[in-house]
């Protein structure tokens, strides 16, 4: 008795910080979304579907879409550098392993943001990469690696990588050793071992590492800001600007719900498909 | 003259600075089933893994069949493992389980199978086609991982401790089933274990591993019966090890006095031994008798400390005069003399067993 009433009690600051910080925004976005606004960015009560319907307009949609591409591609990416190297690490002895995953996880300890600027000394016209590329001579001319779709990528990539690490890794060690060797020894050669047996065994880890990539990499404005230069729109920003720049909170809040279903979508799709939650904590 | 189906020359392997097994040479005969048998760390494995190609040798060469296949892939190799702890493919059913090796080998769909329903009847799991593997007992994992393992036809079958998992009634049932399997299908099969039981129970010959050399390779009756070094005798079963002196030679025979009591009635088989040679005297349990009064030859005096019953048999722990522990073995529950009490006890001269020093 004494204990499921202390366990009542110490999960109560956990029910109140998930109602107060994440059901009760999340509602208030909801509601704000059937609402109208003014010119001047005020909120008039009056219930409207009207900020859905202008969703479906072409230049929404193709942010919508462009979205999607990027993020794919970053998810993409972010697979064919995690996967080869989760395979390497789990192949490394142990405290070795455990050394290689906190340095993947190091950078974390430093400001997303201020890791975005120090991206621009790297990749700006007169910067690191193009100055290394044309003292070689690969290059004549600097290369365009930022304030586009590539520069884009690249910060998505970089700082989502740990995410698809993280799961395909943990995957990938799991996978009992033995059962390799019992594929080799049954006649399976290096690709038909890790088509047949590596990558079913390790395809939940590749889910969970790809929606723990593609949903962030939807809605990382600050990214598409300061590596794209502030001259591309993509729905992360499209939601920032509607509620800071336009000031028509009820809009931004519509296209936030739909991306929220979006993503709820995607998630309810890879448990149907078979998927195990277990890494992403659940639900 | 059986033909050689596996032979290992100069075999050695390390890891580092260590030496896991130091030059050895083994043959393994077509159809014959062979135990590798030793205590944990001793380089079993390792050999099998070498004949498998999962590790190469460090010196030495590995033949199969004829062919040197020292530097050859696994898949190159006519040979398949029974996994320690079955490795199971466990997203597969059960048939594509047994059919991975076919589809490997590209043989077409019809004839896989009409193979893997062989199989499955042979291991007795027909029915279980479309099951996962956890969805079995560790007994049917077991045999789905030898359907798997043999359906290849492999010309020789690696078997890496794979009992050690089951529970004890099952362990001796799999014994023999595999035992039969063996003989039906004429495969050769190279066992590992440390079981003792195992070994004696199942091989045609048994190669006692120890310090990464082969201690002795021999029939199990031979094992048992005429182990060639003192290491054999005591891993092999249970055995009372006498310190003691030749004192005379008297033809095929040899007199010792044991450091037990100084008797002198001891006598054993003449292994060509020289008067004041130091010998072990290693006297099975099962090979004493108690006898209510001393007898002339091959006796000693010894207090009866416990009996301990076992079923079939009893187990007497005894005493010597030096205080050395004695294990004796009499058929059920024969309390012949009380706890406690002082008497003898005597064995045949020819169910002794005695190793001069070279041996030890």
């Amino acid at each position: 008795m004494y204990k499921s009433l202390f366990q009542k009690i110490i999960t109560i600051p956990i029910i109140i910080y998930a109602l107060v910080l994440i059901a009760m925004p999340i509602l208030y976005v909801l509601a704000l979304s059937f609402l109208k606004s003014d010119a001047y960015g005020g909120i008039i009560n009056e219930i409207t579907l009207q900020n859905y319907i202008d969703i479906f307009d072409v230049v929404y949609l193709s942010v919508f879409l462009k979205s999607f591409i990027i993020a794919g591609i970053a998810t993409f990416l972010c697979i064919i550098i995690a996967y080869p190297f989760a395979i390497f690490v789990s192949q490394k002895k142990p405290h070795i392993q455990k050394i290689m995953m906190v340095l993947v996880i190091a950078p974390f300890l430093t400001n997303s943001l201020i890791r975005m600027y120090g991206w621009i000394i790297l990749l700006r016209k007169e910067g690191i990469i193009n100055t290394f590329l044309q003292n070689i001579h690969l290059t004549d001319h600097p290369l365009q690696l930022m304030y586009n779709d590539l520069g884009i990528i690249i910060g998505l990539v970089y700082t989502l990588l740990p995410f698809m690490i993280l799961p395909v890794y943990s995957a990938v060690s799991k996978v009992d050793k033995s059962i390799l060797e019992a594929a080799k020894d049954l006649g399976a050669n290096k690709i038909k071992t890790f088509t047949n047996i590596m990558l079913p065994q390790t395809a939940s880890g590749l889910f969970n590492g790809s929606l723990m990539v593609f949903i962030p990499a939807i809605g990382y404005f600050f990214i598409v800001d300061i590596l794209g230069g502030g001259k591309l729109m993509l729905l992360g920003n499209l939601i920032k600007n509607q509620f800071l720049t336009a000031r028509n909170w009820p809009f931004g809040a519509a296209i936030s719900i739909v991306l929220i279903i979006i993503t709820f979508l995607l998630v309810k799709l890879y448990k149907k498909k078979g998927g195990n939650m277990d890494e992403l904590g659940g639900f | 003259m059986k033909r050689k189906i596996v032979e290992l020359k100069n075999f050695g392997k390390t890891f580092g600075e260590k030496t896991v097994i130091d030059n050895i040479n083994l043959d393994v005969y077509e159809g014959e089933f062979l135990t590798l048998l030793g205590s944990s760390g001793c380089g079993k494995t390792t050999i099998l893994r070498s004949i498998s190609g999962l590790d190469s040798p460090s010196t030495g060469t590995v033949i199969i069949d004829g062919k040197d296949v020292t530097n050859l892939e696994p898949m190159q190799r006519e040979v398949n493992t029974l996994f320690q702890n079955y490795a199971l493919f466990p997203l597969m059913t059960v048939e594509d389980n047994i059919e991975f090796g076919l589809k490997m080998k590209k043989v077409p769909k019809e004839e896989r199978q009409k193979k893997v329903k062989e199989m499955l009847k042979l291991v007795n799991l027909e029915g279980y086609e479309n099951r996962k593997p956890k969805e079995l007992s560790g007994g049917e994992q077991q045999r789905v991982s030898i359907a798997r393992g043999l359906i290849n036809r492999p010309k020789v079958l690696l078997l890496d401790e794979p009992l050690s998992a089951l529970d004890l009634k099952l362990r001796k049932k799999m014994q023999v089933e595999l035992k039969l399997l063996q003989k039906k299908l004429g495969i050769t099969f190279i066992y590992v274990t440390h079981n003792q039981d195992e070994a004696l129970t199942m091989s045609d010959r048994i190669a006692l591993l120890h310090n990464g050399k082969i201690e002795q390779i021999d029939t199990p009756v031979n094992i048992y019966e005429h182990p060639k070094t003192v290491y054999v005798a005591d891993f092999i079963g249970e055995s009372n090890m006498f310190d003691g002196e030749i004192i005379g030679i008297n033809g095929i025979y040899a007199s010792v006095k044991l450091a037990l009591d100084e008797e002198e009635n001891i006598k054993v088989i003449n292994n060509n031994f020289n008067i004041g040679d130091k010998v072990k005297v290693i006297v099975r349990p099962e090979n004493f008798k108690i006898l209510k009064a001393d007898e002339k030859t091959n006796s000693i005096e010894v207090k009866i400390k416990e009996y301990i019953y076992d079923g079939s048999i009893t187990n007497i722990i005894a005493k010597g005069k030096n205080n050395q522990e004695i294990k004796i073995t009499v058929p059920r529950n024969k309390t012949i003399v009380a706890k406690g009490t002082i008497t003898y006890i005597h064995w045949n001269i020819n169910d002794s067993i005695v190793l001069g020093e070279t041996n030890v």
